[in-house]
């Protein structure tokens, strides 16, 4: 199917950021100092040989640098998956691959006992500097670094009253923003999980990225890891809905399954068009919902059959993977209903203690199901290593060396924004949210980027 | 779909998460596959248990679903259209003297799946196909590696030819011979030719394991790929999680519990190196070279592979030897050859005696043991 330009645009996701937001720098402007960097010889990026005679003995391509910022590295810490990898590289396609990029810069805001950033800063030549800002610039006035990686999940941080923990994504975000503005140029930037805590946050995140031009990725690993079975929606197909039954509680796990089903629902005909409504559901007044959808129930067995760890009935080494099953064994489920504006739909189910895994089931416009388990093998009960995270970082390491996003971070900015709606929805007792702010439009790029050999 | 024969199991044991009951549960209750559950209708599934142990689990299972048991194994045998025989040990005289109890009296046209070793060794194994085919039996033995999913899901394309092999074993210390050759002969079978046999085996233990590999009568660079598949590195891996390249930086080596290497030469030249390196990974990994230099490696879908901690219910990999099982009772083909189960038990022999010979190249049984797997692949996907 032919790609078609994105329909988004700032104006689509309308918020009380859109008013309030003080840019010192418009695109224009930031494309007008870059070109003046340029013409300095101030860049250090590839960049700055643009438009040069090459040499006869031209020495090899500088490898790019990456900075990382992490709210605390600790063992099983998502930002040591990140570090490790970029530091010490991982498996992939059959051999272990060291990234074509140098981590050479930390900042790590939280040091608890067990710690090991200084431990990877004494092995290797990934300093750590005691400001986001300095990790940028490596301690200079001007941005230094080639890529950047936000790794902001973990770490001692406040919990407000709807459960929601503090941590300073868009904190980070901004203070690279900041960098970016005064150092006349941008790099790609990676975050993890959902984009904010606040919606106003995560759209203004978006929106600096594309004033500014930087590539910009973010979200899970669910959509990039091994699929059980590998299979994929293509492009332009028509959809009627989609499922995704997973574990996991509440503005932790439920934008993994979010994104998991969002990666599939995103190439249904007409892409993305956004999300009318959200409506989350914790206990068992969502099974009573369930039952009044019967497609929903249908699917949500279907991705139950693409479980390995359903709770086994008692006495027994299995249970079916049956609705009734899951209503016997669980009584406080978490269900968010998501109404797309073109009237697709998609349901999280989070059966946290009856499933241990991420499944995922689409029903087609021909009522075709398809199926599978996005595959994350969670150490220390099945694995040593996270290496659902292996892909994940080479799609950043692709960024990096490419300068373009593999995938669309729109993807992120909606599923956070069904996030955000979904923990308010709870918040205010299981009420159903309007939610005109999620107008986030797009069509996916068509490459699929989940694991493969 | 054809309708599914009655299913007997014919089990030493019944332990908690053990095979007999991951394999008896979903015959009673269901198993997922393709995406679809699939339910026993109106099979039955009959029990016989030789030590008599949980005795409330086996009631519990004749109370929800109407599964009858018996008393002695005969009994259970020589009514069996579909019998599943689950022997403690694998590739044990104790284990041959159960098999053969039971072979000695199934009835004629039954269909005989083995779970481990078909026998200890290549006559005891011949004697039990002579069995089966005095009584039109189809026999064949395994375990679920042959059908598990793999990491990536790849197999050896059919037809081409293979010039060296290795996989990584781990595991249940007692079965590792067993669990190695289980992994890597469904992909070696289907290489050109098929299965020529074995010329000689030789075994290798501590440091000369690694001398071997430095004069490159094995790969390293098949024990990296192979190791690059691996979810479950020890040492670092372990301690740190850190995904760090245990070959290149020797980690292999110094990780390793009393290594050894079974250097495998078959008759068509093809050479296969199987690693039995528990303390470095803690799951099965194969890597394979074919003739034109590709490299294919994968890691064997094995949950959990942390077995120090206790094993959680489920288990998948036995949902697709259980699928596979049940698709060969109703269609009466079988998944793979019995002559598999025939070399196995060869082979399991002859590595036995290479051990007890370390350095020593031992004979193989040729090409007698030749076979060909027309059959389609059998891992899940």
């Amino acid at each position: 199917m032919e790609m078609k330009p994105s329909a988004t645009t700032p104006e689509r996701y309308p918020g009380k950021a859109a008013a309030k937001r003080r840019s010192r720098w418009s695109r224009r402007q930031f494309v007008a100092t870059m070109a003046a960097g340029v013409a300095a010889g101030g860049l250090t990026g590839p960049v700055a040989g643009v438009g040069t005679t090459p040499s006869v003995h031209a020495a090899p391509p500088r490898r790019k640098k990456i900075a990382l910022l992490a709210s605390i590295v600790h063992k099983y810490s998502h930002a040591q998956h990140f570090i490790d990898r970029f530091l010490e590289g991982y498996g992939w396609h059959g051999r272990h691959h060291y990234p074509q990029v140098d981590l050479v810069s930390l900042y790590v805001d939280q040091f608890p006992d067990g710690d090991l950033s200084r431990d990877r800063e004494q092995r290797h030549r990934a300093r750590i500097f005691p400001s986001v800002s300095e990790a940028l610039t490596l301690g200079g006035s001007k941005l230094a670094v080639d890529g950047v990686v936000i790794i902001a999940e973990h770490g001692s941080y406040k919990v407000n009253d709807k459960g929601q923990k503090l941590y300073p994504r868009h904190k980070f975000f901004k203070e690279c923003v900041r960098v970016f503005e005064d150092s006349g140029r941008s790099v790609p930037v990676f975050q993890d999980k959902h984009l904010s805590t606040e919606w106003d946050e995560c759209v203004e995140q978006v929106e600096d990225s594309r004033r500014l031009g930087f590539a910009y990725l973010a979200g899970s690993s669910l959509p990039v890891t091994w699929r059980f079975p590998e299979v994929e929606i293509e492009m332009g197909t028509a959809m009627q809905e989609s499922v995704s039954v997973c574990y996991g509680g509440v503005d932790s796990y439920d934008i993994h399954g979010l994104e998991s089903a969002q990666c599939m629902s995103e190439r249904r005909a007409g892409g993305e068009s956004g999300v009318k409504s959200v409506h989350a559901i914790r206990g068992a007044e969502a099974w009573v919902k369930l039952e009044q959808q019967p497609t929903t129930r249908q699917l949500m067995e279907a991705a139950l059959a693409r479980s390995h760890s359903i709770l086994p009935k008692p006495g027994y080494a299995i249970g079916p993977p049956t609705f009734e099953w899951a209503r016997e064994a669980k009584h406080d489920p978490i269900v968010y209903f998501v109404e797309h504006r073109d009237g697709f739909r998609t349901t999280l189910i989070m059966l946290h203690h009856f499933v241990q895994d991420f499944n995922y089931a689409g029903k087609l416009q021909d009522d075709t199901i398809v199926s599978c388990q996005n595959y994350l093998p969670m150490p220390p009960r099945h694995t040593t290593l996270a290496d659902f995270f292996n892909p994940l970082v080479n799609n950043i390491e692709q960024m990096i060396l490419t300068g373009k996003a593999p995938y669309k971070v729109e993807r992120t900015l909606l599923m956070s924004g069904v996030t955000l709606f979904g923990i308010e929805s709870l918040y205010r007792g299981n009420v159903k949210l309007l939610t005109p702010e999620l107008d986030v439009a797009y069509e996916p790029l068509a490459p699929s980027t989940f694991w493969r050999a | 779909m054809k309708l599914r024969p009655d299913i007997t199991v014919v089990a030493q044991s019944f332990g908690e998460r053990e095979p007999a009951e991951h394999l008896v549960d979903r015959f009673l209750m269901g198993y997922t596959q393709t995406g679809k559950w699939v339910s026993p209708g109106d099979s039955k599934v009959h029990l016989y248990v030789q030590s008599g142990a949980r005795g409330e689990a086996i009631a519990q299972r004749q109370a929800d679903f109407g599964m009858q048991t018996f008393d002695s194994l005969q009994k259970a045998a020589a009514g069996a259209e579909a019998l599943i025989l689950v022997p403690d040990e694998c590739a044990t005289l104790v284990a041959d003297e159960f098999i053969g109890a039971a072979m000695d009296v199934v009835r004629t046209g039954a269909q005989v799946f083995v779970h481990g070793a078909l026998a200890s060794s290549a006559a005891v194994a011949r004697n039990l196909v002579r069995i089966a085919e005095f009584r039109k039996v189809q026999l064949f033995s395994g375990s679920f590696f042959p059908t598990a999913p793999r990491l990536p899901p790849v197999d050896v394309p059919r037809g081409v030819a293979l010039v060296e092999t290795v996989v990584v074993a781990a595991g249940d210390p007692s079965q590792l011979e067993f669990r190695a050759l289980d992994t890597v002969l469904p992909f070696l079978e289907r290489r050109a030719g098929g299965e020529s046999g074995i010329a000689a085996v030789r075994a290798l233990a501590g440091d000369s394991v690694w001398r071997a590999q430095n004069d490159r009568q094995w790969s390293r660079e098949l024990l990296g790929a192979a190791l690059s598949r691996s979810s479950t590195p020890e040492g670092t891996g372990e301690s740190e999680s850190r995904p760090h390249n245990q070959l290149g930086l020797g980690e292999v080596r110094r990780l390793a519990n009393d290594p050894v290497a079974y250097v495998i030469d078959h008759v068509d030249g093809l050479r296969t190196t199987v690693l039995l390196l528990n303390g470095v990974v803690r799951e099965m990994n194969v890597a394979t070279r074919t003739s034109d230099g590709d490299i294919l490696s994968t890691q064997l879908y094995e949950q959990p592979s942390m077995w120090r901690y206790k094993p959680p219910p489920n288990v998948h990999q036995w949902t697709s030897l259980v699928a596979c099982l049940d698709t060969s009772f109703r269609s009466r083909a079988l998944p793979w050859p019995t002559q598999r189960g025939v070399l196995t038990a060869s082979l399991l022999e002859t590595m036995r005696a290479a051990r007890a010979r370390l350095q020593f190249s031992v004979e193989g049984p040729g090409s007698a043991l030749a076979y060909r797997n027309a059959s389609p692949s059998t891992f899940e996907r």
